[in-house]
Formats: C-alpha cells, structure tokens, sequence
C-alpha cells in the first residue's frame, strides 16, 4: 500500500510538474477591457489599449495601492499614430497624465485616481493597482492631460520646429460595458 | 494582521470543509487500505500545492486561471463520479473491493484538486509580508504573520471538531447527503469561475464559441452571481456541514443504549459528554469563521477618511500655526492651495513624552499622497498601512513622511509659504 501510495504521489507531482514546464503561454497573461475585446481606440494623435493583469509591486508605490492591497492592475498602453508632432509612429507618449473613473451600472464610483507613468518588460505605460472586488457591467472613464500640461515643450521655429500643437482642454474618453469578473492571479 | 486573518479563511473554509466530510466518510465507509488512499490525497495535495506555491512564487510559468480552470474540469467530473461511488459504498456496505478503491482514488484525486486550486494562494502569502522595505523582523511582517498562522490555526482546529462530529454522528448517510449537496454546490460555483475566463476572453482559452452578451445574456449574470457571492457559498457548504454538529448534539443529550453497571453508564455519560463539546466546537468554530468572513472583512476593506484640514493664520510669506493649537499628541493635518492650484497637506503631532513635533508633508517618497491618518495613539500610513514610529516623524526615509522646514516663534510653528509651495510637486 505504501508503494502504491508512493506512486500515486510522484505520478502527481510529475504530471503537474511536466504539465507547468509544457506551458507555452504562461507569465502575465493580460485581460483586455471593453465588450467583445474591443479594448483599442483613438483618441487625439495615439491609440490607447485598455488591459488588466494581476497586481504587481512597484517602486516606488506611488499613488497606487500596494500589491496585496489591491487584486489587479489596470494599464493604458498608448502608442503614437501618424502625427504632425514629431512623435514616431507606435512609440509611447510621456509626460501625459491620465486620471480615470470607473462606475458599476448604477453609475457609482467603485474606484479612481490617475494612472501613473511606469515601465515593465514590456515597455512603458500609464497604470495602478486597483481594488475591484465585486464583478459587474462597469464602465472606465480616462481623462487625457495633455504633456503640456506637465511641461512638455515643443519646438516650434521654422527649422526644427513641429507643425502640430497639443490639445489645450482634457479630453475624455469611455470604455463601456465592461463585464468585469474578479480574477485568481 | 486582519487582512490575511480574514483572506485565509475565506480561501479555506469550503476545501476545508470538503475534504474533512470526504475524509471522515471515507473512514467510516471504508476498510483501512482504501482510506490511506485517501489520506494520501491529502499529503499529495498538500506536497503539490507547495510545489505550485514555490513555483509561482519564483517564476513565471504558472498562469493561474488556466490552471484553475483545468482543477474545476476535475473537480466537477470527479465529484459527480464520487457521489454516485459513495451513494452505492453506503448503500451495498463494501469496505474493501474495486467500488471501495475507486471510490478511494477518486476521493484521493477531489482532495488533490481542491487543495490545488486554494492552497498555492494561501502558502504564497508571506511573500507579501514585505510592505514599504519591512524586512523579516519587523513589527508588520510579524503581525501579518500571526494573522496568516492563527487563520491556519482556526481551520485545522475546524477540521478537526467537525471531523469529530461527522465521524461520531449516528447515521453517516447523514455526512453522505451534506457531502454531496457540498460538492454539488461547489461545482456550481467552479462551473461560474470557468465561465468568468469565457466571459472576460481569456486569451488562452481555445473554445470554439467566442461569448458575447448578446447571444448568451444569462452566463454573465450566472458568473457575476457566482463571483460575488462567495460569503453565500460558504454559508450554504459549512452551515450544513455545522448542521452535522448540532444533530451530533441533539443525538447526545441523553445517553443512549443498554448498559449493565454504572460504571458503563458513566463511560456512555462521557462519550455523550465529548460528543456535546466536539459539536460546540465545531459550531463555535464555524461561528468564527462566519463572524471573520463578515465583520473581519468589513473591517479590512473599510475605507479611511483623511480627517479634514484645520484652519492656519496667513502672515506675510508665513503660515502660523498656534502651539497650544496642536499641542495635544492628536494628529492634526493642514492643507494650503497653490497657485497652480495643488492642494499640498502636511501634518503636525507632538512627540510622547516630549515637547517636540513631528512635523513632515502628509505624504511619503514610497506611497505617495495617500496620507496618514491616526488609529487610537498610532499614526498609520493610509496606503500600505505600516505604523510611524512618532518619534521618527520629521526625519527622512522609508515610509515616513517627507520632512517639511518649520521654526517656532513666539508660541507659532511658522511655515514658509515658499516650501509649502515647493512641496506641490509631491501632490501632482
């Protein structure tokens, strides 16, 4: 019986181990907000991809909460789109600040603040920790500050100058819809 | 402290009421060789579940949903398979056999795949101890471990009482029916949880049928339901497995059978006894988790509300502030609106014992402007919830406030509007 009982353990511990090293698709794997996938939009000169993954530790906290505050992390991913501002096409915007509100179905605040500008292997982007407890239809509201507003100069004389100007007002936009369940990271 | 109190229990108490009726059952229903198997499910679900922990923990090639998902394939097919073995175990009364021993495996590989899928999380939760650069020995890491422990403590001490119950209680067709209805009620939950990843698109997931809303309006709320009422689940799983309890304790009242001499009488009187306590146990024990899953979780997810700012005197290029104003070890906070139109906050305590302050920004170089708030004679960071050593407020580092220029004059803490104006960087 003992053997028998040995057996069983390590066939186990095999499988789950042969079964975790055959994952091609493991790490972070990334949750896209919006109904139907429908996570990318344009919004002034760039693209904005909304997505969520587990929560992670970052230095410093910042404005954000601690990892085993929160259970996700959101992100916008921005990538520049053809532009008369001297941006290359597909690369990251900086100096932007990006404030964001998301309401369940009743139009109440579950969570806000501002995304704050941070790198990861994958590059840089605009995100926090949050806390989301409660699955539901939610809705994730940004607000677009433009990189002027935080001191981003351009050049503007005739010889290396850019022909376009950024946006003076904020501008927002809103990813509806959003069915929005908790998950195990 | 209340934080992992509270994240254990709700992690545990249905695998740990599953796998306690699984086993006690298995005990009661079956001859010694088959429930080995069984207890050797245990041993292997814990040993993997440490493997998955460390795994995890230190490397990236372990995506918890889709393991998760794959556990519930299991755990849902395996659970019907096991009722229908253990229905026919009780009702032919084979200890031993092939009915015996599959009913064993099966039982064995439930155990694996319950304690797989919560476990790696609970042994994974030391890790986040460190908060803001506490080491090892610090005060937090310690608190939060007691928290994590004593959870641990309470669920063994649960498994054992019911297991106590279950096993001494008259009819085990009793255990069988909680059991059953326990797993049917769980897989109704992991069946929600697997249709979370459809719903939510899961990258990796291969289903041929793409979800939308439109087409299948009734899985988003089946998966909602499922996500937010764990409380619900867990009430339903171990309040009817409490229910063993307090039938054990009905059943033990009054002493029951022959006995020839008074000394039999007393041995009966006795077990009567210990049954009655295992039942109040049990029952206590669960009340506790409840109370834990309820009032503890409120408690930890309660929001905390910076107290508002308090008034100031504008002299000159000066804020003045009243010694005798703030001069009562209370946390008193401040807010002064710049030009570019930042609120910048900053805090003022007096030292125990002592005649200085703390004085610093009520935000910090590692959690940012979330503030400090104050909780009974303790001042508490806001966002990562480490406790200042007040005597340390006003010096640079770690999580303490960010030091801020003040001189006292003619019974004023007077403050340069000039630094409070150079500290609206840190509240952008």
């Amino acid at each position: 019986m003992k053997k028998f009982l040995a057996l069983v353990m390590a066939a186990m511990m095999a499988l789950s181990c042969a079964a975790a090293l055959a994952e091609d698709e493991a790490g972070f794997p990334e949750y896209d907000i919006g109904p139907e996938m429908d996570n990318e939009r344009q919004v002034e000169f760039f693209n904005v991809s909304m997505v969520y993954f587990q929560p992670v530790d970052m230095e410093p906290v910042g404005d954000s909460l601690p990892r085993d505050q929160a259970n996700l992390h959101i992100e916008a991913d921005l990538s520049a789109l053809e532009n008369d501002l001297g941006y290359e096409v597909g690369s990251w915007i900086p100096y932007m600040q990006i404030d964001y509100v998301i309401k369940n179905e009743n139009g109440d605040v579950v969570a806000e603040g501002k995304f704050m500008p941070m790198a990861a292997t994958d590059g840089p982007h605009y995100g926090a920790n949050i806390y989301l407890p409660d699955a539901g239809l939610l809705s994730v509201t940004l607000t677009f500050h433009s990189p002027a507003e935080n001191g981003y100069l351009l050049h503007v004389d005739e010889q290396t100058g850019v022909t376009g100007r950024f946006w003076t007002e904020p501008v927002t936009s809103t990813w509806e819809n959003w069915e929005y369940v908790p998950q195990t990271w | 402290m209340l934080q992992y109190f509270v994240s254990v229990t709700e992690d545990l108490t249905i695998t740990v009421t599953l796998i306690t009726l699984l086993l006690t059952l298995a005990k009661r229903l079956w001859a010694k060789q088959p429930y080995a198997v069984v207890k050797g499910g245990v041993v292997a679900g814990n040993v993997l579940s440490a493997v998955f922990a460390a795994v995890k923990s230190t490397t990236n090639l372990i995506d918890t949903n889709r393991w998760n998902q794959y556990f519930f394939y299991f755990t849902i097919c395996i659970s019907v398979l096991l009722i229908a073995v253990l229905i026919l175990s009780l009702a032919k009364g084979r200890q031993e056999g092939p009915l015996a021993l599959s009913g064993a495996v099966l039982s064995a590989l439930l155990i694996v795949f319950l304690l797989l899928y919560e476990l790696p999380n609970v042994l994974s939760n030391p890790k986040n101890f460190y908060t803001a650069g506490n080491g090892v020995l610090s005060v937090e890491f310690l608190v939060r471990l007691v928290g994590w422990l004593g959870a641990l403590v309470l669920m063994l001490l649960y498994a054992r009482f019911l297991g106590k119950c279950a096993f001494n209680i008259k009819k085990p067709g009793i255990v069988l029916t909680v059991l059953s209805f326990g797993l049917i009620v769980n897989s109704v939950r992991d069946f929600g949880t697997i249709l979370g990843q459809w719903v939510t698109h899961a990258r990796w997931l291969k289903w041929p049928i793409v979800y939308n809303r439109s087409d299948y309006p009734w899985v988003f709320p089946f998966v909602r339901f499922t996500a937010n009422n764990t409380l619900l689940f867990t009430l339903i799983i171990a309040g009817l497995a409490v229910a063993i309890a307090l039938i054990l304790f009905l059943q033990n009242l009054h002493i029951s059978g022959d006995y020839a001499n008074p000394a039999q009488k007393r041995k009966l009187r006795a077990h009567c006894r210990h049954n009655r306590r295992a039942a109040v146990m049990a029952s206590l024990l669960f009340a506790v988790s409840i109370l834990n899953l309820t009032v503890g979780y409120a408690a930890v997810h309660k929001k905390v509300e910076l107290s508002a700012p308090e008034t100031y005197t504008i002299q000159g290029n000066d804020i003045l502030i009243a010694v005798e104003d703030v001069n009562d070890g209370s946390l008193h906070r401040f807010e002064y609106k710049t030009a570019n139109g930042v609120q910048v906050r900053w805090i003022i305590i007096q030292k125990p014992n002592s005649a200085s302050f703390g004085i610093g920004l009520d935000a910090c170089d590692v959690c940012g402007t979330a503030g400090y708030y104050q909780r009974g004679d303790q001042v508490v960071c806001k966002q990562c919830d480490v406790v200042m050593n007040i005597n340390t407020i006003g010096f640079k580092g770690g999580c303490n406030p960010i030091p801020l220029a003040y001189r006292i004059e003619s019974g004023n803490i007077v403050f340069s509007l000039d630094d409070i104006q150079a500290a609206e960087t840190k509240f952008k």
